[in-house]
């Protein structure tokens, strides 16, 4: 007999509208246990959505999740949900609001006091959070989501308004809950927040267009090439769908496979454009290529 | 109900303690979380709290010969208006920054008893209200209200009647700030209804002869019920006439407390309902 093992998270042909808009379309997704997964896409995609499903906190309109086996809107100890800018009441200080999660949730633990100092809001939870910067928020809410303890991490944007020394933080205390056997969802707009991931879902349009490890995702993207903006015109010569991206100072697109053009025809025209240069991909250029281009371009696909 | 038992099972986090002091913990967030809010803003506070003790404090400076039995009169319908007004403020007013701001997601998302939500902030806008009504009591005390109890049994029927009348009110700002979903609507016109009951029931009952509602119907609304129960256990004397109380007759009977015990269970349950179906989306009933 074969054990088969029940991913943790599981949805299956979720859909979510408000009204006439709809916003999730169909998505599947599985997530095994003590896996970090890594919910990519553009913002308004649909991916806070998503999670809110996921976290038991909307009914999908149609479709079926099941969070340990269960439906999420009937069992609400097995997750903690990060919101962005949600949790945190204005009014009080950040001392009042860990306090009143301390008291609401029977699963809140003392990690926070690790937590706030790791973040560096310690000497700031006197004062009121309206008086917080945006980056001080996010890190008081994950301080709170953090000291949850529950098997699943629903993340939605953990990086947000953080710089980036404070993202590797971030990072770091993320790698240590799936340490601890816990199973992490983290959504993101950032490529970097891939990193961390054992496998990424990319999101657009409402549906999650594709899943897979890092590595086999940045293998199955076509060759990147690079130029500088004034030669933009050359390069969306070159380029699949003529569509070019803006990259650290510089633009990239990506060549057409070898069964969309000929090897000889792609030599060729970078050949005669000696300012394109191919480069590996990043996952800024995963990031493009599942989310922008596979959502717009049927080239793409 | 069922839905709830089977999480409830589940919940790794009750193994160590009973469902019973879970729900006070979270009751406790609730209360503890609404009275920090309003105690962290001295303006806010001023606003609340003191809105009605000033109210009363301004009519003795308007002069004249005011008996004290009417100045007392005057006292509990202004303490009564007070504390309508925080009910519907501080209650419809968190309740409507937790909806806009999207916290009821994070709620949602967690194992939190409804009534608990409901419980705590009923009893931090409790507090508060009986703040402002005690001192608006004592703010007619200064200005020469004279006031007694009727016989022994006035104490726990004032206290329940003013219970009563908090949970009414509380409750009927849920409606509104469900449906409106808005800050604005309940920082700003949800608490004028507190405004409105007071100046159209003549200072909730107490000044009959200012307002446009006669006879019988001034002994059973639910602000001027309350009022005028109270302004017989609390104002000594039986000229009712001459201090323009009366007529109708003040409602003394033990009716009087059952319809007010009426309106509160009514508005416990649609608000323990609106609570669970429609911020909760749980069900019908806890």
């Amino acid at each position: 007999m074969v054990a088969v093992s029940q991913p943790s998270v599981l949805a299956e042909g979720v859909e979510k509208s408000f009204g006439d808009e709809r916003v999730l379309e169909g998505v599947d997704l599985a997530v095994e246990s003590g896996e970090l997964l890594a919910v990519l896409g553009p913002n308004g995609v649909g991916k806070s959505v998503l999670f809110s499903c996921l976290a038991g906190s909307q009914h999908p309109s149609a479709g079926s999740i099941e969070v340990l086996g269960e439906d999420p809107t009937a069992r609400s100890d097995t997750t903690s949900f990060l919101l962005q800018d949600a949790l945190c009441v204005d009014r009080l200080t950040g001392r009042e609001n860990l306090r009143f999660y301390e008291q609401l949730h029977p699963n809140f633990t003392d990690d926070w006091r690790e937590y706030v100092e790791l973040l560096e809001i310690d000497a700031d939870l006197e004062k009121p959070v309206e008086d917080y910067s945006g980056g001080m928020v996010r890190k008081l809410e994950l301080a709170i989501a953090l000291s949850i303890d529950v098997p699943i991490y629903l993340l939605d944007e953990p990086t947000a308004a953080l710089d980036l020394s404070m993202i590797q933080v971030v990072h770091g205390l993320i790698r240590e809950k799936q340490a601890d056997g816990k199973t992490i969802i983290v959504s993101s707009h950032r490529p970097m927040d891939a990193d961390i991931a054992d496998r990424i879902a990319f999101v657009a349009d409402g549906r999650v267009v594709t899943t897979g490890t890092p590595d086999t995702l940045f293998d199955s993207v076509p060759q990147v090439v690079e130029t500088t903006l004034s030669n933009s015109e050359q390069l969306a010569s070159v380029v699949v769908g003529g569509e070019v991206f803006q990259g650290n100072g510089t633009i990239r697109g990506f060549l057409p496979a070898d069964d969309q053009q000929p090897e000889s025809e792609t030599n060729a025209a970078l050949e005669s454009n000696q300012a394109l240069e191919v480069v590996d991909p990043t996952y800024t250029d995963l990031f493009n290529y599942y989310t922008n281009s596979a959502s717009n371009n049927d080239d793409f696909e | 109900m069922a839905t709830q038992t089977t999480a409830d099972e589940h919940e790794p986090g009750f193994a160590d303690g009973s469902r019973s002091r879970r729900w006070l913990s979270q009751a406790r967030a609730f209360s503890e979380r609404s009275l920090r809010e309003v105690l962290n803003s001295w303006i806010l506070l001023g606003t609340v709290v003191a809105l009605a003790p000033g109210m009363q404090l301004l009519f003795s400076m308007q002069g004249g010969d005011v008996p004290e039995t009417m100045l007392a009169s005057w006292a509990v319908g202004t303490g009564v208006f007070g504390a309508v007004y925080i009910c519907l403020y501080v209650f419809g007013y968190q309740l409507a920054t937790d909806l806009e701001d999207r916290r009821y997601e994070a709620y949602r998302s967690m194992p939190i008893s409804p009534s608990a939500d409901l419980g705590g902030r009923m009893f931090a806008g409790f507090c508060l209200a009986a703040v402002a009504f005690g001192l608006t009591l004592a703010a007619g005390v200064l200005t020469g209200a004279s006031f007694g109890l009727r016989g022994p049994e006035s104490i726990p029927i004032v206290l329940g009647a003013f219970a009563l009348t908090c949970v009414f009110w509380m409750i009927v700002a849920l409606p509104f700030i469900a449906a409106a979903k808005n800050e604005r609507v309940a920082e700003y016109a949800v608490p004028m209804i507190a405004v409105a009951g007071y100046v159209l029931t003549g200072l909730n009952g107490v000044n009959a002869e200012m307002s446009p509602i006669d006879g019988e119907l001034m002994n059973y609304l639910p602000n001027t019920l309350p009022t005028r129960l109270m302004v017989y256990h609390l104002v000594p004397g039986e000229e009712w006439v001459e201090i323009g109380v009366a007529p109708p007759a003040l409602p003394a009977g033990p009716e009087y407390l059952l319809a007010l015990f009426a309106y509160a269970a009514v508005a416990l349950v649609v608000g323990t309902v609106l609570l669970n179906k429609v911020l909760y989306k749980r069900g019908w009933w806890p």
